[in-house]
């Protein structure tokens, strides 16, 4: 599975790839803001997409609306130490897969993953 | 705190805990008054304490006058919290906390209301932020009451919590800004140099748990 990581901490980046699941065949690239994503998220076609909110040069919901309008089946996961209530709602109604608070859960990402997964068999048969 | 120990100091994991910390105070203020807090990436900044006292108080708060709501801690790590406000945004202040703008019967004046809701805002923000990074850390600290001054302007005396014997204090500075009332503050937590090879270890074990 192509997983894009959107993060601007290299911290926060490196939390995340420690906890995806490891038996499962991941291609995992990085991006540390909108100006390098947008390329990526392009040419890399990602089957899932980690997104920051809290970013310099572009916010992270802004990002989310240009992912999306690149490609309005990309399913981003929002994840973000910003977790009052009226952003989860904004992520949510511009069409985000899931938002999950930082630090991220292994066994969240983990389920995404699998749900991902399982939709790509059904819809390819 | 020698140059070596500066390069060992990993502050991009220190940022990562604090933008958590923040985002946890700011739900919390959130969910308590429903309230927007725009939130800015952390910066932190490694200061001699003789210079942040004096010269430095620009470099952490920007040139002005400020109302300032300050808790000392003290634990494995300690220092100062400090929830920062420009002068004179009294009435927007109690407006965020009341939902209404003070009226004119008020028997108190505005200042003293304006001390007592910048307390409370301190008790929120300042408390969830720094128990988060306490819970992200595995420590626990102990706090002195809040207090509250107005009007600072290069008073370095705010900082007299980290001691005599620290040379450097590490400051880590989030920006916000409550959008509806187009209020900005800061919350600024500087810690004393002692405590560098405690948070050192504290912030690799942080990264270690996943």
């Amino acid at each position: 599975m192509r997983i894009l990581i959107v993060d601007d901490s290299p911290i926060a980046r490196m939390i995340l790839k420690k906890i995806l699941p490891k038996d499962i065949n991941l291609d995992i690239e990085e991006a540390e803001g909108w100006k390098d994503a947008q390329d990526l998220f392009r040419e890399f076609k990602p089957q899932l997409t980690f997104l920051d909110l809290t970013m310099p040069e572009k916010n992270g919901l802004e990002v989310l609306e240009e992912f999306l309008k690149i490609s309005p089946d990309a399913r981003v996961v929002v994840v973000s130490a910003d977790r009052q209530k009226q952003v989860i709602a904004q992520c949510m109604e511009l069409g985000c897969l899931a938002f999950l608070p930082k630090p991220p859960i292994a066994e969240k990402i983990r389920e995404i993953i699998e749900m991902i997964g399982e939709m790509d068999r059904e819809f390819h048969g | 705190m020698d140059s070596a120990n500066q390069s060992t100091f990993d502050s991009d994991i220190l940022q990562e805990v604090m933008n958590i910390a923040f985002g946890a105070a700011a739900a919390e203020l959130s969910e308590l008054i429903d309230i927007f807090v725009r939130m800015e990436v952390p910066v932190i900044k490694i200061l001699e304490l003789d210079n942040l006292k004096t010269d430095s108080f620009y470099t952490v708060f920007g040139r002005g006058r400020y109302s300032v709501v300050k808790q000392d801690y003290w634990g494995d790590f300690q220092g100062s919290a400090l929830l920062v406000f420009p002068e004179g945004r009294g009435t927007d202040l109690i407006t965020i906390l009341n939902g209404a703008p003070p009226g004119d019967d008020t028997q108190v004046s505005i200042s003293n209301v304006e001390d007592g809701v910048l307390l409370e805002l301190g008790n929120i923000l300042i408390g969830a932020c720094v128990a988060k990074i306490c819970e992200l850390l595995k420590t626990v600290v102990s706090f002195r009451p809040p207090t509250v001054k107005s009007g600072i302007g290069t008073d370095g005396s705010i900082f007299d919590s980290l001691g005599d014997s620290s040379q450097y204090a590490i400051v880590m500075k989030t920006t916000f800004e409550f959008s509806e009332r187009n209020v900005e503050g800061s919350i600024v937590i500087v810690t004393s140099d002692v405590s560098m090879s405690w948070l050192d270890k504290a912030l690799h074990g942080f990264l270690e748990s996943f």
